[in-house]
Formats: structure tokens, C-alpha cells, sequence
């Protein structure tokens, strides 16, 4: 059950590295707020 | 939408504030009536601020939304989970767990290799998370609540709303990747039809010759593929709402071949559409992914370890999928004495 642990490892890694740099890219839940604040 | 107010509040104030039968014959202005008119059925007004959104006053549309979000979607998802639950427990106590008819022969031969396998469990992963997370948000207030109380059901669920946004990054790759390394084995063959007509072996009895993959696990596969790239497009359309226009421009791409579908939306209706269409193909993924967890577990000898430990029984391998051993067979990258 290797593969399995490595995949399950690799989800939480991949999602983390989305987390971190997500602000940097104003993206996903940051461009929302950003676009919120322009348009209003 | 407050400027929008105002236009349409300053334009009529004297009338409003004016006596009773002034107001009464303003009321019968076919001016003022239209306009109101207007803005009950939804029409856009004008604004000049940069959100268009702001020109509908009143989002007559929402209500169809929120209706399909608190009552069909939920209730057709729950008659889809329950039906292929149902089913499988149906078909468990009828057919029984699928022995391997010739019992196992103790040799074994690779299936999956290990990169293989984890990139499976990458997928596998991050759909059970996007699914509990999902299923969540649209069950969670119903059956949840009242189990945790509202306290702790509000920050679960706004941590599983964060953790299914970059989740989802995870299950975009996974696929991406299930998709380049498997897409060769999954094109339609001439034994596919074979193995549809007779179930798969569960109509007489008789194991139908397949590939690597059956037309079972093809159907599965393009279903997961299609379902998957749907689920993920309008999941970007979520995550940056009322910035993509998928549904117009795959409705112009659609209308090409013959359909009449509207391509005038609004980013509202953009948003609303992506909304709905991610629950419908989210419900009908993990209707899927239930039956196919089904069969690659507990409905089948054998057959998980495939991608457990990516070695499978030779006879297995044999009544399942006698045209790949074959080929390996041909290829020589089998052991002599398994032959």
C-alpha cells in the first residue's frame, strides 16, 4: 500500500503548494476578493 | 445595484411623493408600469460602474437556482446514490462476490506499476475528498447540522469549502495524468461490443475476451475523463465567478452541430449555469465511482489487488483480461515458467 500513501501524500502536497502560492497569483478565493473590491 | 436603486428611485420621486390621485394616475403611467415590469422580470437596466451585474435589480432568475440547489439537485442526487446503492447490494446478494472460476493459481503478473498505482490513489484521494467536502455543501445542513450543531458544522464546513478549492488543483493533475497514460488502452475495439452484449460475462455464465481494459472499464474511464474535465472547467468558472464565459462559448461551439442554444448569457446566468452543472456531474461522478469501487473491491476476487499491490493472480489476469495476458505473453514479458 505504498502507491497508496504516495498518492495520498501527493494530494496534500499539491493542495498545500496551491494554498501557498494561490495569493501570489490572486487566485482562487484572493482574485474574488480583489474583483469584489474593484467592482464595487 | 444601489446606484441602479437610485436611477430608477430619483427618476420617479415626485411621482411617489405626490397626493393620492396623482399617484394613482402615475400608477396607470404605461412608463412607470413598464419599468417596473422591467425589473420584476429581471431586465437588465444601464449602469456605468464597472460591475454589469449591478443593472438587474432583481434576480428573478435566482429563485430557479435556488429552488434546483435546495430541492431537485439534492433530492435527484440522493434517488441516484440510494438507486446504485441499491443496486449493488441487489446485484451482491443475486450474483455473490465473482470468484475466480479456475481458483487462484498463486503466480502472479504486473498489472500497474507503483507510479501508476499512486497516481490512481492521487485521483482516488482527492475525488473522496472534493466528494465529502461537496456532498457537504449540499447535505451538510440537512443531516449534518443537527448531528455536530451549528457552531462546529459553520467552520467545518468553511475549511472544507477552502480545502475543496485546492484539492481540486490536486484532482486536475491526477487526471491529466490518468488521462495521457491510460487514454491508448481505452480507445474503442472490436471485442467491446462482445463483452457489452453479454454483460460483461454475467449473461451466460462465460468470461468475454478483453484488452488491458474491458468496455466496462472504458465506459468508466471516459465517464471520469469527461465527467472529470467538465467538473474541473466549472469549478475554475466557481473559484472566479462572473469571470468566465464557458457556457456561451460551448453553446456557440454546440450550435454549430445543429443545436439552438443560447449564447446571450450574463455572467450572472454564467455563474448559476457552472453552480449547477458542477452538482449534476459531481452527483453523477460519485455515482459512478461507487459502483466502481464497488467492483474493484468487495464485488470481485482479485481484483483490487491490481492496484494494491499492482501484482494480480495469473488466472485472474487470465478469465478477466485474456487478450492483455496474451499480448504479454507475445511481448515475452512474462516468466517462462508462468506460461
Amino acid at each position: 500500500m505504498k502507491a497508496f500513501l504516495v498518492g495520498c501524500l501527493l494530494c496534500a502536497a499539491i493542495a498545500v503548494l496551491a494554498f501557498i502560492i494561490a495569493p501570489y497569483m490572486e487566485w482562487p478565493s484572493a482574485h474574488i476578493f480583489a474583483n469584489d473590491a474593484t467592482r464595487l | 445595484m444601489l446606484a441602479s436603486l437610485l436611477f430608477f428611485s430619483f427618476q420617479h420621486l415626485p411621482v411617489l411623493a405626490a397626493d393620492k390621485p396623482q399617484a394613482a394616475e402615475a400608477l396607470n403611467n404605461p412608463s412607470f408600469a413598464d419599468v417596473w415590469h422591467d425589473i420584476k422580470k429581471g431586465t437588465p437596466g444601464r449602469v456605468s460602474i464597472p460591475d454589469k451585474k449591478a443593472a438587474v435589480l432583481i434576480q428573478t432568475e435566482g429563485e430557479s437556482w435556488r429552488q434546483f440547489r435546495t430541492k431537485q439537485l439534492p433530492f435527484y442526487g440522493l434517488m441516484g446514490m440510494g438507486g446504485i446503492l441499491g443496486l449493488l447490494f441487489l446485484f451482491y446478494l443475486i450474483r455473490g462476490k465473482i470468484r475466480i472460476a479456475a481458483g487462484p493459481s498463486y503466480e502472479t503478473i504486473e498489472r500497474f506499476t507503483f507510479l501508476e498505482r499512486a497516481m490512481h490513489w492521487l485521483l482516488a484521494s482527492s475525488f473522496i475528498i472534493l466528494a465529502l467536502t461537496g456532498l457537504n455543501l449540499l447535505y451538510g445542513r440537512r443531516f449534518l447540522m443537527p448531528l455536530i450543531g451549528e457552531d462546529f458544522f459553520a467552520s467545518l464546513t468553511l475549511f472544507g469549502k477552502l480545502v475543496h478549492n485546492f484539492v481540486g488543483i490536486s484532482f486536475m493533475i491526477a487526471l491529466t495524468w490518468v488521462f495521457c497514460r491510460w487514454v491508448l488502452h481505452n480507445f474503442p475495439s472490436r471485442g467491446d461490443l462482445k463483452w457489452l452484449r453479454w454483460g460483461g460475462g454475467i449473461v451466460g455464465g462465460e468470461h468475454v475476451p478483453a484488452k488491458k481494459f474491458n468496455a466496462g472499464q472504458k465506459i468508466v474511464f471516459w465517464l471520469v475523463i469527461i465527467g472529470g474535465l467538465s467538473i474541473s472547467l466549472s469549478g475554475l468558472a466557481l473559484m472566479m465567478p462572473f469571470e468566465l464565459s464557458l457556457f456561451k462559448n460551448t453553446f456557440a461551439a454546440l450550435n454549430v452541430v445543429g443545436f439552438n442554444l443560447p449564447t446571450d448569457l450574463t455572467l450572472m446566468q454564467e455563474t448559476k449555469m457552472a453552480s449547477q452543472w458542477h452538482g449534476v456531474i459531481a452527483l453523477v461522478l460519485v455515482v459512478v465511482v461507487i459502483a466502481h469501487i464497488y467492483i474493484g473491491t468487495i464485488g470481485m476476487e482479485g481484483a483490487f489487488q491490481a492496484m494494491g499491490s499492482g501484482e494480480v493472480d495469473l488466472n485472474w489476469a487470465r478469465e478477466h483480461h485474456s487478450l492483455w495476458v496474451k499480448e504479454i505473453e507475445q511481448s515475452g514479458r512474462i516468466r517462462e515458467d508462468l506460461l
